[in-house]
């Protein structure tokens, strides 16, 4: 266990920030990058939006104030870049939000870094099938582990907001994957 | 026998899942002052057993080294574009060291062009005007005389000007026929007095 405060303290010290940056990519980057993978599917997209991700941690670590704790911080940036992804992508391919990541959702099935049977596709396609608050805060409480309280800051959204999205996802995904497998 | 045995682990990641979607619905705090280590390890296999999603090997060891070489690289770099995350070297004469070169050259060229160029015009306006020049070394008792006499002098000037006018007319008359002799010299005459 590290004390958050003394690693942010660190970090914001330029003789002492290097070495605090290298720890600080041993704890997170592990959790940031499945993260943004849930959210852009694709190993190589994944990589690319984990890297400009802490870049731009490095670059703002001294103005960070910690009216949030350090890690949803990192979170709220790596989730914001990834949703900039998206977006270029969807200039790019013509297609609105959804399709597009639909459409990065095939791309995975079809790459090296997919290895999953017919039933991960299954939840995929299920969990695709959410809407987008369900999809984020279901990703985010059940893969992430984050709290309520933590993914309310990273997304901005009350607790009981993501609460009643996160029961409806989880009903929706537990009914839709005993219908498929039976 | 195969399908039925690859249906009951299907089964069992089902049930195992579901299980862990409760487990979830129950537990909703966790603290966030401190840093734990253990989730992450977790992480990877999760994602791998529950969603198939794979990465290379080493794959964060590699990528922790990549991003620490961007980030040096980030530090010996002097611009960079905050929004797009690329680095930028600007062309040099949009830097601010050429611009404010550039500024005061061109200020001292406006400067040393109007110092030269105003005692130049004052020259020539000076050497049009003798009189003025002249004025400028008579004496305040002599004043009233010097401007008598360029008073004098000028109306002396205009009237012998005028005179020669008259003189033109009477000259340029001999050519004119005697029919349009009445008319040209009323015209003449009147253009002389007028002007």
């Amino acid at each position: 266990m590290h004390s958050e405060a003394k690693l942010l303290k660190r970090l914001q010290n330029s003789r002492k920030r290097d070495r605090a940056f290298s720890e600080l990519l041993d704890l997170y980057q592990e959790r940031i990058y499945w993260h943004i993978r849930k959210i852009v599917h694709t190993h190589e997209n994944a990589n690319d939006v984990l890297q400009n991700t802490f870049v731009r941690v490095y670059r703002n670590i001294e103005k960070f104030e910690g009216k949030s704790s350090l890690m949803t911080w990192m979170f709220r940036i790596a989730y914001n870049e990834s949703i900039r992804f998206l977006e270029k992508e969807k200039k790019r391919v013509h297609q609105s939000m959804e399709d597009v990541s639909t459409y990065q959702l095939g791309k995975l099935m079809e790459s090296e870094y997919f290895d999953g049977d017919e039933l991960h596709a299954k939840l995929l396609r299920i969990i695709e099938g959410l809407t987008e608050k369900q999809r984020r805060v279901f990703q985010m409480k059940y893969f992430d582990d984050l709290s309520f309280r933590e993914i309310s800051e990273i997304l901005g959204v009350s607790e009981n907001t993501l609460k009643s999205g996160y029961y409806s996802a989880v009903k929706i995904i537990e009914k839709k994957i005993l219908e498929k497998t039976n | 026998m195969k399908s039925s045995h690859k249906n009951t682990e299907e089964k069992k990641r089902v049930e195992s899942f579901i299980d862990g979607l409760k487990l979830n619905s129950s537990t909703s705090t966790s603290t966030s002052t401190s840093i734990s280590t253990s989730t992450s390890t977790s992480s990877s296999n999760t994602h791998k057993e529950y969603l198939g999603m794979d990465i290379p090997e080493d794959y964060f060891m590699n990528s922790k080294q990549s991003i620490l070489d961007i980030v040096s690289r980030e530090k010996t770099r002097p611009y960079r574009t905050e929004r797009s995350g690329v680095e930028e070297t600007p062309v040099f004469y949009l830097r601010r060291s050429f611009q404010v070169a550039a500024s005061i050259t061109l200020l001292i060229i406006l400067s040393i062009s109007f110092f030269l160029n105003k005692p130049v015009t004052e020259n020539i306006e000076l050497a049009s005007d003798d009189t003025l020049i002249e004025s400028l070394f008579v004496e305040d008792t002599n004043m009233n005389q010097f401007l008598e006499d360029v008073l004098v002098s000028e109306i002396v000037v205009e009237a012998e000007k005028s005179e020669q006018n008259l003189e033109n007319v009477f000259m340029n008359s001999l050519f004119v026929e005697d029919s349009l002799l009445d008319n040209y010299t009323k015209e003449s005459v009147i253009d002389n007095i007028i002007l």
